[in-house]
């Protein structure tokens, strides 16, 4: 049973391998948008037209990296202790199954006389092209799986571990990267919309707190939304964590302005105890009068004139009668 | 039409819900109904819509499509202002003449390839979000809240054109003047109504005065409005 088991891992992790690199390969000339294997030697291209000069420049792109991509994963495999087959017969299988889905299908597409396949005046070339290619891609990975036995060459291939605080490491980099550059880009003035937004819906989610403007202002005559507008500039200057935190410390010094009304008291008070204090003391009858005299009694409450603008800003934002 | 205090759709002209209210019928179909729509309170939580192309449907409002939720109740016994609504489109000066509370209005408009006569302006039947941009609705911009409600009126049997806020017509009666403007409008017909479905009358024509004499030929409405 673990023979078999041990059987099934060998065949998985280097199946895995082969057509990862298969894979990679693939994305890789993709990337450099190259057409081949139709077309090695056209003339519409700059690539094609290089590795037609000599045959140095055609093993520098066609095969070089396919020895290079083969060596790398299967070295870095049969490196790291990984059980996989003989790297030899494995890069030998990756480099005939990479030719046989590249050049392979593109032979089959030229013997078939596939529309959009160019072909040569002298055919025959073509397919001696690719059916050469083939052989020699198939020759470069076994030369690659060669070269992956060899210990003197693990020096260069990147440890298991290595790979991944590398792979970390790049990826801490790129994230660095984005918020920096978000930071840096970031708009120079605030959307008051949004803001009012924020606070709004961090204050209607505590439904207490809603119930109970309407109800006291229900009973002093208050405009509930003149007094909802100033909750919602509070709270956008004063939010709800800053405010438990100045609850806690008026245990330890009794005095000062407390609630979501940030009204005086000697002692911390509730959100629903300030809005009392506050519609008492200065929003009481404001329900049926003009809106420049609502504006002097948010100046009577607080009279910083960016404040003022603040509440003035939320309260057009709940009612449009302004 | 006699304007009683019947429970109506309101607290909803805020930013975020911008004229209409989220609800979901007993089928759990979610829609959306327009301020100043007539309703009446049949259960804990329940409506029954009383005008409108969802006459007779039982509504709840839909909590979760509110938020930020700055009110606790979205009905209201109101009084709407008028009956129902005049505008007249003054083809060849590109002008929208209203009147409310007694104060004449004369805003620019674009009005192309409608023909003279009198149209009836039907209730709003949904959000045209679909047609308006973020300017559009940004009142920082000259924009409007309510830019993307926009009032049908029937051209033919089976066409409609649209009294709306924007920039361009091709059939339609586009306002193209300030958001403040829009706003303003947008209650003026809002608030009115001639029967369910209908707001009012619009009148397309050369001038405000030959249209005036000619609604007064009609007897389409009160002439006591028209002064």
């Amino acid at each position: 049973m673990e023979q078999i088991l041990n059987q099934a891992q060998l065949f998985l992790i280097s199946s895995v391998l082969v057509f990862l690199t298969v894979y990679l390969m693939n994305k890789a000339y993709q990337y450099y948008k190259i057409n081949w294997p139709e077309r090695y030697f056209g003339v519409e291209d700059k690539i094609n037209i290089f590795i037609s000069i000599n045959p140095v420049y055609y093993f520098i792109f066609r095969l070089a990296p396919v020895i290079i991509a083969i060596f790398l994963t299967h070295g870095f495999f049969y490196a790291s202790g990984w059980k996989i087959y003989n790297p030899i017969i494995l890069g030998t299988l990756t480099g005939f199954i990479y030719s046989v889905v590249n050049d392979g299908t593109a032979l089959l597409d030229l013997i078939k006389g596939k529309l959009g396949i160019e072909r040569f005046i002298n055919v025959t070339s073509q397919y001696f092209l690719h059916f050469a290619t083939i052989i020699l891609l198939t020759l470069s990975g076994t030369l690659a799986g060669l070269l992956a036995t060899y210990t003197q060459l693990h020096i260069i291939l990147p440890k298991f571990e290595g790979l991944i605080d590398n792979i970390w490491a790049s990826f801490i980099t790129v994230l660095l990267y984005f918020i920096i550059k978000s930071v840096i880009n970031r708009p120079e003035s605030i959307d008051v919309d949004e803001l009012i937004i924020k606070s709004a819906k961090a204050i209607s989610r505590q439904t207490e707190l809603i119930k109970s403007i309407e109800k006291i202002s229900n009973i002093n005559k208050a405009d509930e939304i003149l007094v909802k507008a100033v909750c919602i500039a509070e709270n956008i200057q004063r939010p709800k964590w800053l405010r438990n935190i100045e609850n806690i410390l008026g245990f330890f010094k009794p005095s000062g302005t407390y609630g979501i009304m940030q009204v005086e008291s000697k002692k911390p008070i509730t959100d629903i105890n300030s809005i009392e204090i506050a519609i008492s003391k200065y929003f009481k009858n404001s329900a049926n009068i003009m809106f420049s005299e609502k504006q002097k009694l948010i100046s009577r409450y607080n009279p910083d004139g960016k404040y003022c603008l603040l509440v003035e800003e939320v309260y057009r934002h709940i009612s449009s009668d302004v | 039409m006699k304007n009683n205090n019947d429970l109506r759709i309101t607290n909803v002209l805020d930013k975020s819900l911008r004229g209409w209210l989220p609800v979901t019928d007993t089928n759990n179909n979610k829609l959306e109904i327009f301020y100043t729509t007539k309703v009446k309170p049949i259960g804990q939580d329940q409506f029954k819509i009383l005008e409108g192309y969802y006459d007779s449907r039982i509504i709840k409002v839909d909590y979760g499509r509110i938020d930020p939720r700055l009110f606790t109740s979205y009905t209201d016994s109101i009084a709407l202002k008028q009956d129902q609504c005049f505008i007249f489109v003054e083809v060849k000066n590109n002008k929208l003449i209203y009147k409310d509370n007694e104060i004449f209005y004369e805003l620019p408009v674009v009005a192309n390839n409608i023909q003279h006569g009198t149209y009836s302006i039907l209730f709003p039947y949904r959000r045209h979000t679909d047609k308006v941009s973020l300017d559009y609705l940004n009142e920082h911009k000259s924009g409007s809240r309510f830019a993307e409600t926009w009032f049908p009126f029937r051209t033919s049997k089976f066409e409609f054109q649209y009294i709306h806020f924007g920039k361009f017509s091709n059939g339609c009666v586009t306002f193209i003047g300030s958001g403040e403007e829009w706003s303003k409008l947008y209650k003026y017909i809002i608030s009115s109504r001639k029967k369910s479905l209908i707001h009012g009358i619009l009148s397309v024509g050369s001038t405000f005065d030959e249209q005036v004499e000619q609604i007064k030929k009609e007897s389409v409405a009160s002439t006591t409005v028209l002064k």
